[in-house]
């Protein structure tokens, strides 16, 4: 750690002489990006320990952070800021809504992110983004530490598509089971445990109802699948709805002469 | 519980107190909460009765252009009547409507001052006139918008950007007359003081005379694009944007008023998961404040330490819902991700961690007693001016109003949880940041309890059947007091209206009262005690009006100044 | 008196500071950082689009070809993407350093063929896996297998080729013909 604590600030001296002082601009912004900036200044993430101080006007100023999608009302204000600050300066957008004016790109009341302005260097998204991304975007505006995001592109090729794991699992499974009732314990897996758990979860569930012949095979492997979570009784609610889902397809099949 | 016959009784009350005729229509919504109807010349009368001799407190105001489903416009006043009410409060909405072709109302301010902003609010964005208002300057539009363009008009579009006008903004010194109202004598505003600034102090010497500002650096058309561009639930994710700080408030607020506009039960588990939630931004909020208010009192030690132990609560917050800050857990009817038992498990040790941390780092503030002396008695806000401005939060906590609208309009599990507000008679800077101590301990509990007894079930509604125009009136308390959100929901799943009133918005009048007497040293520590959520600001214009200079200033310059009067003030 | 106790829970605390960026942050396992789609598993369908607030996924038609398009600077991490993904193809990764310098590093595009209608060869409007995707689903569906055959061949046709040959039907019936 030395060694890099060393660098950055040997660096930052052979260009400046000093410290480097970062002004902090918000241009209507909602505050979250604001408290990041704050968060970097904890001991945590500590971001003096760079030689990187904050200042308050802007004729001190190397850097300028802005915040905010920039406001109409603000506009002008950017302008004056960023024509007081002297060369050389570095303009760095931190946030969603400095980057590309956020959700409110387009609303009446706002220019639609700081590049609209004023001219930026290196933009930082996020919403709100961590402080350890911001302190990463300060010492990339420094050409201290390289970007690690590239711009990509895809086009099909032939044969590409490989088929959602659902549809293979339900292909797979000996009890034949349906697209309905694939829709009906997908039903129960979100409503019972949030888009990220739930999917989760019936991913295990089908894994799992791949492999089963029988009822019985069933209610055995679901009791496994609720021990290995914990025995969250929350997992162990949904699984028991997903359970009589499908025994209540069964049945139902069955009925139907099949 | 309050029975039906209450909300009733008030609503007699209210109408053998206004002249025979005014009252057209009496709706009564729920047992807490009544529409009632007026016609538009008494509704001035109309809002200072509720106000003051029903014990009511204006959470909101709304201006509605209902065109074209009805011909004209609707203004709404949304009160809270509180006094003399021991359980549940009840809600009575004061409504009339207004023609389009003569777009007036009476303006209720010189009775009740708590409706300043609001009906200025009204003007700028709708273009309906307060008749009488004191203060007809613009409020939230940018300066250069120009005239006769009123953004929520249902003939604006949300994108439209119209070239600009020049103009001024005039700053002058406040003068209200009133009941229980200071009038405070003030100088001649200088000529030279024009300069967009946000803050203009007028001082004798040292001393504050009076305050304005200029405020709304910030306003993005949030409302516009609620109702326009956005379905509804994409507004949560808007809703929680609004305020970096207490975002999840707004998104519970508005995901509340939509629910009980279309009728929609939430399952009881998502109640108490937004219950947890709340209460984790609470923590972090507060520690925020106390850790500002330590670093403008020059004791940065302090200010280290609270945001040391903030970081806590950061994770625990990254925990449960996978973002530091914004946490996008809600839609209309629930909750989106569940607590599964190992991370409420992880999430009660770190609490625990959380707790004793700072009650440490409480000793060893309090111990040494620098930030107490600094903060005592500095910005006072008597009782009678914070009960006609309506604040709301650790402000009118700490000036010993009982407002908590998790005790008197119970939402989310706070039914079930039981919260007492916890209330301060200083009504000083101290008194508020008592306040906020104390309830980061309360939080800490509720949390513990919510978790410890989350209920099973489902985390989000199953089916949310379409309606038309309907109301909903949302209200929670962030930790710097009531928001309050007021929606009118389409059967397209969009809505037709969307009022927003953030808690700050009571609290920011209150800022001359909180200011007059006290020096420009003490000007940052008054206006960090209502924990403001604003931009912040940049310049400062001084006016010394018994010479007649005008001086420029940093705020930044200003906070130097307090943090150095800190320093002489130490006794250890 | 005071001053000491303060130095004294400093010292016993110790240095918190984390030695980013030497060492790497850590941040929990379900955290919402840079969504990023599996390209092999995308349909082009565009529920992400329509989910997204900010706007920052667009799903497009140029040239017969439908291309998705995110553009990161405008994200706003909550996921809702993931949330109404139909095939799972879009979720978000834990990474969040993604300071950049020009605004074409932010971008990701995937670009999708098009369904060429079977009745008149124009463009659908929709890709070549969204109508294998939806055959695959009527065959794994309850509905009864002649339907299926019938219903998996409008799935090839375009909107308005599919509108003419309901038109034609319909008229069948009107005149008294089978169906």
């Amino acid at each position: 750690m030395e060694g890099l604590k060393e660098e950055v600030s040997k660096r930052i001296f052979e260009v400046l002489r000093r410290s480097l002082y970062v002004l902090r601009v918000d241009s209507g912004s909602c505050n979250g990006c604001e408290i990041e900036i704050f968060a970097t200044l904890v001991p945590q993430y500590d971001v003096e320990r760079f030689g990187i101080k904050l200042v308050a006007s802007p004729r001190h100023a190397d850097a300028i952070i802005v915040t905010g999608p920039v406001t109409r009302q603000f506009a002008p204000v950017l302008r004056r800021v960023y024509e007081m600050v002297p060369e050389p300066k570095v303009v760095i957008a931190v946030g969603a809504c400095a980057c590309g004016g956020g959700i409110w790109y387009d609303s009446y009341a706002v220019e639609g992110g700081v590049d609209r302005v004023i001219p930026v260097d290196v933009y930082v998204p996020g919403c709100p983004p961590h402080p350890a991304a911001i302190l990463h975007g300060i010492l990339v505006a420094l050409g201290i530490l390289e970007q690690k995001i590239r711009g990509g592109r895809y086009e099909e090729g032939i044969g590409d598509w490989r088929k959602p794991l659902a549809i293979e699992l339900i292909e797979s499974s000996p009890l034949e089971i349906s697209w309905e009732l694939y829709r009906e314990l997908n039903s129960i897996a979100r409503r019972m445990l949030g888009y990220l758990y739930g999917s989760n979860i019936l991913k295990e569930y089908l894994e799992m109802l791949a492999k089963c012949r029988s009822i019985e095979d069933l209610r055995s492997a679901a009791r496994i699948l609720v021990e290995k979570h914990g025995r969250d009784p929350q997992v162990e609610l949904a699984i028991d709805a997903m359970n009589k889902a499908v025994e209540r397809y069964l049945a139902k099949r069955r009925k139907n002469g099949e | 519980m309050v029975s039906e016959p209450t909300i009733v009784s008030y609503v007699s009350k209210l109408i053998s107190m206004l002249p025979p005729g005014s009252v057209k229509d009496v709706y009564v919504a729920s047992p807490h909460k009544a529409f009632v109807e007026v016609d538009r010349r008494s509704i001035d009368e109309a809002v200072a009765v509720a106000y003051w001799s029903l014990g009511g407190f204006l959470s909101t105001m709304v201006g509605v252009d209902m065109r074209p489903r009805e011909s004209g416009f609707r203004v709404y006043y949304v009160l809270s009547i509180e006094e003399g009410i021991s359980g549940e409060k009840l809600w009575l909405v004061i409504w009339c409507r207004v023609p389009w072709h003569d777009p007036k109302y009476p303006s209720s301010t010189p009775r009740v001052p708590a409706a300043n902003w609001y009906e200025r609010e009204v003007r700028d964005l709708l273009g309906i006139e307060a008749e009488n208002h004191p203060d007809p300057r613009r409020l939230v539009l940018p300066d250069d918008w120009p005239d006769g363009l009123y953004p929520l008009r249902n003939d604006f579009e949300y994108c439209e950007r119209p070239p600009g006008r020049p103009s001024r903004y005039r700053f002058m010194p406040e003068k209200v007359e009133g009941d229980g109202i200071v009038q405070v004598a003030v100088g001649p505003v200088h000529p030279l003081a024009d300069e967009p600034a946000q803050f203009r102090l007028f001082v004798d010497g040292e001393k504050i005379v009076d305050v304005d500002y200029r405020m709304f650096f910030v306003h993005r058309g949030i409302e516009k694009l609620g109702s326009s561009k956005l379905t509804y639930n994409q507004v949560p994710f808007i809703a929680e944007r609004i305020c970096g700080i207490c975002g999840y408030a707004h998104a519970c607020c508005y995901c509340q008023a939509v629910e009980e506009a279309l009728g929609v039960e939430v399952p009881e588990r998502a109640q108490y998961i937004r219950t947890v939630l709340l209460e984790v931004e609470r923590i972090h909020s507060h520690l925020l404040n106390l850790g500002l208010a330590c670093h403008l009192a020059a004791f940065d030690w302090g200010f280290m330490e609270l945001f040391r132990v903030r970081e806590i609560a950061m994770k625990i917050a990254e925990i449960l819902t996978g973002g530091r800050k914004t946490y996008g857990m809600n839609v209309v009817g629930g909750v989106r991700r569940d607590i599964p038992i190992d991370r409420a498990k992880k999430v009660l040790d770190m609490l625990k961690e959380l707790k004793s941390e700072y009650l440490k780092v409480l000793d060893a503030i309090a111990s040494n007693r620098l930030l107490q002396s600094r903060c005592e008695n500095v910005g006072v806000l008597p009782r009678g001016v914070a009960r006609s401005l309506s604040v709301v939060g650790p402000v009118a906590r700490g000036s010993g109003l009982p407002r908590d609208t998790r005790y008197d309009h119970p939402y989310a599990a706070y039914r079930e949880l039981g919260v007492k507000p916890i209330v301060e008679s200083g009504g000083d800077v101290w008194s508020r940041l008592i306040v906020r101590a104390r309830e980061v301990l309360q939080s800490i509990e509720i949390i513990e309890h919510a978790l410890d007894r989350m209920p099973l079930g489902p985390i989000v509604a199953e089916k949310i059947e379409p309606r038309d125009m309907v109301h909903g009136i949302g209200a929670v308390e962030a930790p710097r007091g009531e928001d309050v959100h007021f929606v009118i929901v389409r059967r397209d799943s969009r809505l037709f209206r969307w009022r927003v009133r953030a808690s700050t918005y009571n609290n920011w009048p209150a800022i001359p009262y909180m200011s007059r007497g006290y020096t420009i040293a003490d000007f940052p520590l008054i206006v960090a005690s209502i924990d403001p959520c604003y931009s912040c600001t940049e310049r400062v214009i001084v006016v010394d009006v018994k010479r007649g200079l005008v001086k420029e200033l940093s705020y930044d310059r200003i906070v130097y100044m307090c943090r150095k009067r800190g320093v002489a003030n130490v006794d250890s | 008196m005071s001053i000491l106790k303060v130095v004294r829970h400093s010292i016993k605390r110790g240095v918190v500071t984390i030695l980013y960026p030497r060492v790497p942050i850590e941040v929990d396992e379900f955290y919402r950082g840079l969504p990023k789609l599996d390209p092999r598993l995308c349909i082009g369908c565009g529920a992400c689009a329509n989910a997204c607030p900010p706007e920052a996924i667009r799903v497009e038609d140029r040239d017969g070809r439908k291309v998705w398009r995110i553009f990161y600077g405008r994200c706003i991490f909550c996921a809702r993407c993931q949330e109404v993904c139909p095939v799972g193809a879009i979720e978000l990764s834990k990474e969040f350093e993604a300071a950049s310098r020009s605004r074409e590093d932010l971008v990701f595009e995937a670009i999708f063929e098009g369904a060429k209608c079977r009745a008149c060869g124009r463009y659908t409007g929709v890709t070549r896996r969204e109508v294998e995707l939806a055959k695959e689903i009527l065959s794994l569906s309850e509905t009864p297998r002649e339907l299926v055959e019938k219903l998996s061949e409008y799935a090839s046709m375009c909107s308005d080729c599919k509108r003419k040959l309901l038109r034609e039907k319909l008229a069948g019936v009107w005149r008294g013909g089978g169906s």
